[in-house]
């Protein structure tokens, strides 16, 4: 083949499609404020909130209406946690574990995550963008310029894979202990690609030529771009983070590497995917529920304790300067169908009552707040409540009052959605922390779109 | 007139328009080089370029989730930017140390337009020829004739010119090798 024919070939060139809308990247503003980080731990598929925070007296599983796989007597020592603002709810043995850091952390019960959906990837979407069918996470948005803080290198790291429809996931990197510090050795002996060496500036004037396009490829090539001009600074920090102590589980060894990324400004938040069998449809995976949550709390404790301990500066810790927010996408029924027996059945997918427990940086921590309903078996349930259950195998937020925290103690006959406490308050009241603009708040409502309350009440 | 405007209703749908490109990925990527740059039978691997194989995962992969298979870190940032830059460094390096002694298994069409542009900075090496046979060899025609045309151009006139094979032969590489032609699906 000769160069001329070689020639024809390459004048073919490739055409970009399609068009799209692409964010501009801001450049950083000098940081004047606090430092300010976000840990979100996602127990993935749909945790039960009756093994810790929520939990059920014995005599609804002994009137077959919830199923509880703990033996019996360890049933009975549920007790009441009691929170500083006069609420409490009833809290599973299991969450003995974490008792000791109840001052670091709320919690919210009966938080009202959708009625029309209730699967894993529309939920979690919706709790993490506001959309079932995915669109911006809220994490990026705790790191941008309007927050007044200076941006970090990336937006999250992740300890795992959540199946998510992001539309802002270019600054969400999966990051894991041991490979990290490798890459820390080998970028120590590498020069970064900063501006100024001219073959790096060659290959940016190429992103360049490629980015000014309106199609998919231009738009990645921006990306690509921004990446580039990024990396020197990312470069040098990942050269600074530490090796993994040996001996340490892995809980201790994340959280060892989240405060390495925030010390370090390579990212704003972290996401800690927790990985247990929480979907127990089938009885055989419910009855392993004792061990899960054991296993759970245990690790949610280790976190606790890893993020006090390891040291932001030389005052604070990584919790003072973090808040931290503990959550799935729904919670779960209490038993798999009205005819099911409490001894032998899995639990479907709730997602009228959810629990969340937040805590650290700019939260008043040891509250209870809200509640979900269907507390005891004889309990009257509202009209909204049956409408929305029509096989009463639910639990249901209770309305809520937004300005004591507290749960209402009417029954509507009605489903009104703005009475309860939506998970979109919850993202809001994080929002109004890190300082995100209120354009960006959740809202419901099609017709006249209402913006969700803060929790005021919950923030120092 | 009422399908134009619905098409124009559509057009401008920020919805519709939430789509880039994404890397190949490092599998795809890793077939690619394989087949322009190996004897038949001898696989690329990436791995052995970057200090974990876990990283690779950061560079765009198929993960499974349930009974579906989804394309993960795929988008460009700044982390596997800084991966791509890391590895193809290290490959680079590779390719150009066999300017002074052949190491590397190669097949015979790569062999010979490495070997002619590692006679760099020499006339021959600097000719379209040589230059073109070496552009195609790692880039294949995946990239416009601008691209070759703006990277030949960059290294006859910058201070490359006049730079030691090895050097520039890596140099060379490392500037196919992170052209989004190169990395990005088109």
């Amino acid at each position: 083949m000769t160069s001329s024919t070689r020639r024809d070939v390459l004048k073919l060139g490739i055409a970009g499609a399609g068009s799209l809308i692409m964010p501009k990247v801001s450049w950083a503003r000098p940081n004047t404020t606090e430092p300010h980080f976000f840990i979100q731990i996602v127990m993935d598929t749909g945790a039960d909130s009756s093994y810790m925070f929520d939990a059920r007296p014995l005599e609804m599983k002994k009137a077959g209406k919830i199923q509880n796989y703990l033996p019996e007597d360890q049933i009975r020592q549920a007790s009441q946690w009691i929170g500083s603002n006069g609420t409490s709810c009833l809290t599973s043995v299991l969450a003995k574990p974490l008792e000791k850091f109840k001052n670091d952390f709320s919690v919210i019960n009966g938080v009202f995550m959708s009625a029309d959906f209730d699967g894993h990837t529309q939920n979690l979407n919706y709790m993490i963008t506001g959309n079932p069918f995915g669109g911006d996470s809220f994490v990026p948005h705790l790191n941008m310029p309007e927050t007044g803080r200076t941006p970090t290198s990336l937006d999250c790291v992740m300890s795992g894979y959540l199946n998510l429809a992001l539309e802002n996931s270019g600054g969400i990197v999966p990051l894991k202990p041991d490979s990290t510090a490798l890459l820390a050795k080998k970028l120590a002996g590498l020069k970064p690609a900063a501006p100024g060496d001219e073959l790096i500036d060659f290959v940016r004037a190429r992103l360049r030529s490629s980015a000014g396009g309106d199609g998919r490829f231009s738009a990645a090539s921006r990306l690509m771009l921004t990446g580039l001009d990024r990396s020197p600074e990312l470069h040098e920090r990942f050269t600074q983070v530490k090796e993994p102590v040996a001996g340490q589980d892995p809980q201790q060894q994340f959280c060892a590497l989240i405060a390495d990324c925030f010390r370090l400004s390579i990212a704003r938040s972290a996401t800690w995917v927790i990985k247990e069998d929480f979907d127990t449809h089938a009885s055989s995976q419910a009855k392993n529920q004792p061990t899960i949550f054991t296993n759970t709390i245990a690790k949610l404790a280790t976190i606790f304790q890893s993020l006090k301990d390891l040291p932001f500066d030389d005052k604070r810790s990584i919790l003072d300067v973090t808040t931290v927010m503990i959550t799935s996408e729904f919670g779960r029924t209490m038993k798999s169908s009205p005819q099911a027996n409490v001894d032998d059945t899995g639990t479907d997918h709730n997602a009228l009552s959810n629990s969340i427990l937040i805590g650290g940086k700019g939260i008043r921590g040891g509250l209870v707040v809200g509640a979900s309903d269907y507390q005891s078996s004889e309990e009257k349930l509202s009209g909204a409540h049956q409408k929305l259950d029509k096989n009463l195998i639910k639990a249901m937020g209770r309305p809520f009052d937004f300005a004591t925290l507290k749960p209402a103690a009417d029954l509507p006959e009605s489903f009104e959605q703005s009475n309860y406490l939506n998970v979109g308050s919850v993202i809001n009241t994080l929002y109004k922390l890190f300082g995100v603009s209120s354009s960006r708040f959740r809202s419901i409502g099609r017709q006249n779109p209402q913006v969700l309350p803060v929790l005021a009440g919950l923030m120092k | 007139m009422r399908h134009l405007l619905l098409l124009l209703i559509l057009l401008t749908n920020s919805a519709g328009f939430a789509q880039t490109a994404q890397f190949k990925g490092y599998r795809n990527t890793e077939l690619e080089i394989e087949a322009r740059v190996h004897p038949v039978g001898v696989p690329f691997v990436l791995a052995r370029h970057v200090p974990d194989a876990a990283l690779l995962r950061l560079l765009g992969t198929w993960e499974s989730a349930g009974t579906e298979s989804v394309y993960i870190n795929g988008l460009p940032n700044s982390v596997n930017m800084l991966l791509w830059y890391l590895g193809f460094s290290d490959f680079s390096e590779v390719l150009a140390g066999n300017c002074a002694a052949r190491t590397y298994s190669m097949n015979d069409s790569f062999a010979a337009a490495l070997a002619r542009i590692c006679q760099w900075p020499g006339a021959d090496a600097k000719s379209e020829d040589a230059m073109l046979d070496y552009w195609i060899a790692l880039m294949g025609y995946d990239a416009p004739e601008e691209e070759y045309e703006a990277w030949r151009d960059f290294f006859r006139a910058s201070s490359y010119g006049t730079q030691p094979a090895d050097k520039t032969v890596k140099a060379m590489s490392l500037a196919i090798f992170l052209n989004p032609y190169f990395l990005l699906q088109n």
